[in-house]
């Protein structure tokens, strides 16, 4: 750590009273010439989920490495569930769960076998491995394919086994990378469900994703994340607040010019003109009655993430990589 | 459906991160156990390789210098009684990579990384894998030893316990080398490109010709190789002429060579895991 957080931090094993998943503050990691992660500071509470949005490579899978010690940052300070990431290494796996964007598993073994080794190496005797093993094979909808390769899996269904072998060892804060890329609408769906039921019993969940759909339907708070700096956090209603272009749009009747300020939309009775807040475009709307302009309807149009993701980065969620 | 299946072990010993012998043996079992699977599922490349090899190397050998065996001065009853001990090493050597290249894809794959986020000691992801190639090279060894019976060479049961461990040694010495470079490259084409290394080592002993009828730069490098050693070292239980001596060579310079590899892999799967 080269740069320690001017906030005050706690001992590395108060963790029980402690009631901030994440604690992340001037974060940084470089490889050799790329500055994968820029400066990065957060909190995640319990209980809640973070989505981490950002496009190919602007670092979401770098945070992870480092908040899951499995690659030490070049700078700042991070604590997991109340223990440092550098310092406690143990200390934070033993409390998280992980699931990584490529779903590593081997593919010359079965499911169950899968599960009972990492129940195993959690230190379950052989028979409470058997039984867990099983109780997850069938929460996760696999106990039909328990006895077949991995290799022969779906995507999907790595996927789930992926997420039920994160879950082995009960986590208090869940990371999940990238957890629906690739899937279809149905697996999709019930990786949401499972997240949402997991957020409810008061983990916490880190969330990266490309997707701005599935972070408008998961994430309580967001971070957006543009060549390894963050430049937007806070929830979803706030920040399109605060960095969306709301626009107001007004009907005049047909054949009327646009009045001054605002220029022509569609359909064709239609003009508007940004909104910089609501206050401003009262404002507009009594100037426009003044002058006499017949007012047939007005619109107050709050952008979608996906225009607060344009204009904080000038490019949709999934252009291509960099 | 909801999820409760999720329940931290009783007796989890990991938590402070310490592990102990008793965890790191346990562990190392359960790598093997994995290793063990996988390799039944796919037994060509696990069992198979390092033992059909060598015994088509006995059998072709064998017969092609049959007739070395007329020779005055040619030190055994029959060339195949000769080149046993030698091509039952090469077990080893064709086993050697197999597990390697399975460590490395497993890097690849982000598989090594799951291991690292569970309580597991990083000695026993290493140890669970070479024990494993032990055992799996003394399967193969166990069959090139009883062709060569079948051609003439001699075991006895007492000799048996101590040629696998010399195999054992062995391929660990050999194995560490495949498990250095691989760890270091991090490419499995890498270890494939470590195979034909089999050749010098063991046309520059004297696992195929006795040293009195080789040329005498072949002799000077035959003797700095310590594969020679063990050579020798097995080739006293396959011929009946036991002694302490040369017993303690072949241990002295299959430990030195194993402590060189091994201790250059282990290096490098240190490094690894203390993560960039
Ligand atoms: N081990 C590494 N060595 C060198 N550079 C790396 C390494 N890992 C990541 N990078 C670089 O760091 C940057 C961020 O990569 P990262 O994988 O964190 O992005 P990402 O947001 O997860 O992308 P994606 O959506 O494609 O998964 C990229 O420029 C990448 O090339
Ligand atoms: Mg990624």
């Amino acid at each position: 750590m080269t740069r320690l957080s001017a906030r005050q931090r706690p001992a590395p094993d108060a963790n029980a009273d402690h009631d901030q998943a994440i604690e992340v503050s001037g974060l940084s990691k470089r490889y050799r010439d790329v500055d994968a992660l820029v400066d990065a500071s957060f909190t995640v509470n319990y209980g809640e989920v973070f989505g981490y949005l950002g496009r190919n490579g602007s670092g979401k899978t770098t945070t992870v490495r480092v908040l899951t010690t499995l690659t030490t940052p070049s700078a700042g300070a991070a604590q997991v569930a109340g223990n440092d990431v550098v310092t406690a290494p143990h200390a934070v796996r033993a409390a998280i769960g992980v699931t990584m964007q490529d779903a590593a598993l081997d593919p010359q073994m079965t499911g169950r076998e899968h599960l009972e080794l990492v129940l195993a190496l959690w230190g379950h005797t052989r028979s409470e491995a058997r039984a867990q093993a099983n109780e997850l094979l069938t929460a996760f909808g696999l106990d039909q394919a328990a006895s077949r390769l991995i290799g022969t899996y779906s995507g999907g269904m790595q996927r789930r086994l992926d997420l039920a072998s994160a879950l082995v060892n009960g986590p208090r804060v869940l990371f999940l990378d990238e957890p629906t890329t690739g899937l279809d609408a149905q697996s999709r769906r019930l990786v949401w469900s499972r997240v949402r039921e997991l957020r409810d019993q008061g983990t916490a969940i880190f969330l990266t994703t490309q997707y701005l759909e599935e972070a408008e339907a998961l994430a309580d708070r967001l971070a957006i994340l543009v060549n390894g700096r963050i430049v937007a956090e806070g929830a979803p209603d706030r920040l399109r607040e605060e960095h969306g272009p709301t626009t107001l749009r007004i009907r005049l009747a047909a054949g009327q010019p646009a009045p001054p300020g605002f220029a022509p939309s569609s359909p064709d009775t239609w003009f508007e003109q940004p909104s910089p807040g609501t206050e401003d475009s009262l404002r507009a709307l009594a100037q426009l009655r003044d002058a006499g302009v017949d007012l047939f309807a007005f619109q107050l149009n709050q952008p979608s993430l996906e225009d607060v993701f344009v204009a904080l980065t000038g490019t949709t969620a999934r252009a291509s990589d960099r | 459906m909801t999820i409760h299946a999720a329940q931290p072990p009783r007796h989890a010993t990991h938590r402070g991160g310490s592990t102990g012998w008793r965890k790191a043996i346990r562990d190392g079992a359960l790598i093997y156990r994995r290793s063990l699977a996988q390799s039944l599922r796919a037994p060509v490349f696990a069992f198979l390789f390092p033992s059909a090899f060598p015994v088509l190397v006995l059998l072709l050998m064998s017969e092609l210098y049959r007739d070395l065996a007329n020779v005055p001065g040619f030190p055994a009853v029959s060339v195949a009684a000769w080149m046993t001990p030698g091509v039952f090493l090469m077990a080893a050597m064709f086993g050697a990579g197999y597990s390697a290249t399975g460590l490395i894809t497993d890097l690849q794959s982000g598989y090594l990384d799951r291991l690292r986020l569970l309580p597991i000691s990083p000695a026993a992801i290493l140890l669970g894998r070479l024990a494993f190639d032990v055992s799996r090279v003394a399967v193969a060894g166990l069959v090139v030893l009883a062709v060569g019976v079948l051609l003439g060479a001699e075991m006895t049961l007492t000799g048996l316990p101590v040629v696998l461990a010399l195999l054992a040694l062995w391929t660990l010495a050999y194995g560490g080398l495949f498990y250095a470079v691989g760890l270091r490259t991090r490419s499995p084409e890498s270890l494939g490109a470590l195979i034909p290394l089999f050749m010098p080592v063991t046309m520059l002993s004297t696992a195929f010709v006795p040293d009195a009828l080789v040329p005498g730069w072949i002799s000077t490098l035959s003797a700095v190789n310590p594969y020679t050693y063990l050579v020798e070292g097995v080739r006293m239980f396959t011929t009946g002429s036991f002694s302490f001596g040369e017993l303690g060579l072949a241990v002295a310079a299959a430990t030195a060579a194993m402590l060189v590899t091994q201790l250059a892999a282990m290096r490098s799967f240190a490094s690894l895991v203390a993560g960039d």
